[in-house]
């Protein structure tokens, strides 16, 4: 595993094609997305026509918690509950809620279990405590029922819960006691507005939770990530999945809890292994080859002929997008992890990020301003500070 | 008054006996009293200091077996501010639990039960808790320590693998033993260690049976997070491979790192829980490949620790394999 193609909305065929192509190895697939029949019938014929591909289904079950969310085809599952609080997690609901999430993905025979899970704001709330007896709960159902499969067990947390570093190592305390396959985890950003950009403290510690799980030879699978898995990699991620939109790229809250917007057709974008970062094909990469530096962004894709050297948004559609964009993160991550010590491995990202902001320095000179400030290089930035945060947790 | 011992645990003000103790020589029952209270005892030698308890090697059906006792009294504590009393309960249930924890985990690594159940008999007009336990032929590892003063890297290795072993089987029934220290493990004469003494075991499944601010063990063997009362029930296993990795450690080099010069309680906690371990290991005594199992045991933090016992005895088989001359 490495790439995993995130399930979104009609994206299936660009999956399909990302499977044939081998630029992704797998598929985690979203209720959100399908109703249950569809569900079924779009994994059977994933396993038919894909046998080496590994299935996963992340529950949703997250949103569950959220006062009055836009749940699309989750409310059809069986296993799924509406409006729950916090005093909805006795004991017997939690068998019931496991039971039920275990026996949909054994039914839809996946290659991992995925547990289900809440979201966490604070490592130190009971919202924490109910995760981790989700997870429990999950594997003892698993172990009890003899499913037969390995078991990931399914965390989701804020962005903020993060910070607080003594908490991240109390929890990680209690969950690598577990004796799973591995973890499934899902970050909600604080400010989505400026994302790719997180808390470089937040993601430290991320990539301190990371490297722990890892070294204790846990599988760490991320779910809704972008260029941000080429760090998490680093650090011991084994895969993670990602998709065509900014929506399968970072958890969509604002989509599950009803606060976003539809907004217009999102802009063909561009994935750059160069900037490690991602930028409007019109005008960004436009404006990119008018000033004679196209060599310098594009990612050696073998979908980068299309666009050299006159980049326009026809020859660029989502399919190609994001076939482009698994590839050039499945390179990155294949160039990184080449080497197995720690070290090493964040020795070869800070010479890409270095890389990355030597590019945008040049793009600067040459007059390049860019359409969306997610474009620009304050994530390569962010990752240098949460690469020290990192390197002190180690070293303490 | 001559005191024969009382355990104790200490650390900060609290200065507590933590079970039943014998105050004074003139309490310990004389071999005649124990003969005419337990039948059964073909014969019985004069008893000898073990932890908590007076043990008195006996003869049963011509088998050597240790027999163990221990009085049933209320135990007034003097904690400064507070006073407080252990209860004939507590101790009661304090060694029930030792002994149950026993009956649960058959391994070599730990010892086994004898003929004679746990049961309270009156012996000189007082009632005291007695049962039989396998007698151990063999030398502690202080002893070892003592004579040899160090203990070569494959027997340390040996030691770490059944010493483990005797972790796992008390966490498998939800046990932390919290006091493993080179006193309480004895390597038999016929090969192989032995892990002693679980009056200090931790039930995680149970209601605890010492105070809230008691921590229990042998200060510099202590865990990072057995230092500090309020993680009590947070212990699990990791702390004890923790207690095992300073064990290893002290074989190897002859000296516990984090024993103050100035012998104080204070200086060897705050060692423990801030000293940088790998300069003590960079010594030729410790081979490059138990010098990393050693650091992942030792690390301040259970999740920097090995997640699980087995994943330690895999490591633990590799660098015994990897030494010259294999384990002993």
């Amino acid at each position: 595993m490495s790439i995993l193609s995130q399930h979104g909305y009609q994206t299936e065929s660009i999956t399909e094609d990302g499977l044939n192509k081998h630029c992704i190895e797998g598929v985690i697939l979203s209720p959100y997305e399908r109703p249950p029949d569809e569900m079924k019938s779009y994994a059977r014929n994933l396993r038919r026509n894909h046998g080496k591909a590994t299935l996963l289904f992340d529950p949703h079950f997250y949103i569950s918690t959220i006062a009055n969310p836009n749940e699309r085809n989750l409310a059809k599952y069986d296993y799924y509950r509406s409006g729950l609080d916090m005093t909805s997690f006795s004991p017997n609901s939690i068998q019931e809620y496991v039971k039920g999430a275990v026996k949909f993905q054994n039914d839809i025979d996946v290659d991992l279990v995925v547990s289900p899970t809440i979201m966490v704001g604070d490592f130190n709330e009971y919202q924490a405590m109910t995760a981790i007896q989700l997870g429990q709960a999950t594997v003892e159902h698993v172990a009890r029922s003899r499913i037969g499969k390995p078991l990931l067990i399914s965390l989701a947390f804020e962005e903020n819960s993060l910070k607080n570093f003594e908490a991240v190592k109390r929890f990680l305390d209690s969950i690598t006691l577990m004796d799973v396959e591995g973890f499934y985890i899902t970050v909600r950003l604080a400010d989505p507005s400026s994302y790719p950009v997180c808390d470089p403290d937040s993601l430290g510690n991320l990539m301190y939770f990371t490297h722990i799980l890892s070294i204790n030879k846990f599988k760490v699978v991320f779910g809704y990530t972008d260029f941000i898995t080429v760090l998490l990699h680093a650090c011991g991620a084994g895969a993670s999945g990602t998709g065509w939109s900014t929506g399968l790229r970072h958890l969509p809250w604002s989509k599950f809890d009803g606060t976003g917007g539809g907004g217009g057709r999102p802009l063909p974008r561009y994935s750059s292994s160069r900037l490690l970062n991602s930028m409007t094909v019109v005008p960004d990469l436009q404006s990119i080859a008018t000033a004679g530096c196209l060599n310098d962004v594009l990612s050696g894709s073998s979908y980068d002929s299309v666009l050299s050297p006159d980049p326009k948004p026809d020859p660029w559609p989502r399919t190609t997008s994001c076939l482009h964009h698994w590839e050039v993160l499945s390179n990155l991550v294949g160039q990184i992890t080449q080497d197995g010590e720690i070290e090493k491995k964040i020795s070869a990202v800070k010479k890409l990020i270095k890389q990355g902001l030597s590019t945008y320095s040049k793009l600067e000179t040459n007059g390049i301003v860019w359409k969306q400030p997610s474009s620009d290089n304050r994530n390569l930035l962010c990752w240098q500070t949460a690469i020290d945060t990192f390197s002190k947790r180690l070293r303490t | 008054m001559l005191y024969i011992f009382t355990d104790q645990c200490k650390i900060g003000r609290v200065n507590a006996p933590v079970c039943g103790g014998w105050a004074m020589l003139s309490e310990v029952p004389s071999k005649e009293s124990i003969l005419s209270a337990i039948s059964g005892i073909d014969s019985i030698s004069d008893p000898i200091q073990g932890g908590q308890k007076i043990v008195y090697p006996v003869v049963i059906r011509g088998k050597k077996y240790a027999l163990k006792v221990i009085p049933l009294k209320n135990e007034p504590v003097d904690d400064g501010d507070d006073s407080f009393s252990i209860s004939v309960d507590d101790v009661f249930l304090r060694i029930k639990r030792e002994v149950e924890t026993l009956d649960e985990c058959s391994v070599p690594q730990l010892v086994k039960l004898g003929p004679i159940p746990m049961s309270i008999v009156e012996v000189d007009d007082g009632p005291k808790i007695i049962y039989a336990e396998e007698w151990v032929n063999g030398r502690s590892i202080r002893e070892m320590i003592r004579i040899q003063g160090s203990i070569s890297a494959s027997e340390v290795v040996r030691i770490g693998i059944d010493v483990t072993k005797a972790v796992k089987a008390l966490w498998s029934v939800s046990k932390v033993h919290r006091d493993i220290k080179p006193e309480n493990i004895i390597r038999r004469n016929e090969g192989g260690f032995v892990l002693l003494d679980l009056g200090f075991a931790l039930d995680l499944d149970d209601i605890s049976l010492t105070g809230s601010n008691l921590v229990c063990g042998t200060v510099p063997y202590y865990s990072p997070e057995q230092t500090d009362p309020a993680n009590k029930r947070r212990l699990d296993f990791r702390s004890d491979l923790y207690s095992l990795g300073v064990v290893m450690l002290e074989a190897l080099t002859g000296c516990n790192p984090f024993v103050s010069r100035d012998g104080s309680i204070a200086s060897t906690v705050r060692s423990i829980q801030t000293m940088e371990i790998r300069p003590t290991l960079d010594t030729p005594e410790i081979p490059q490949s138990l010098k990393a199992v050693l650091l992942r045991m030792m690390a301040k933090e259970p999740h920097l620790r090995y997640r699980s016992c087995d994943v330690l005895l895999d490591s633990l088989n590799k660098v015994g394999k990897s030494l010259a001359g294999g384990l002993t």
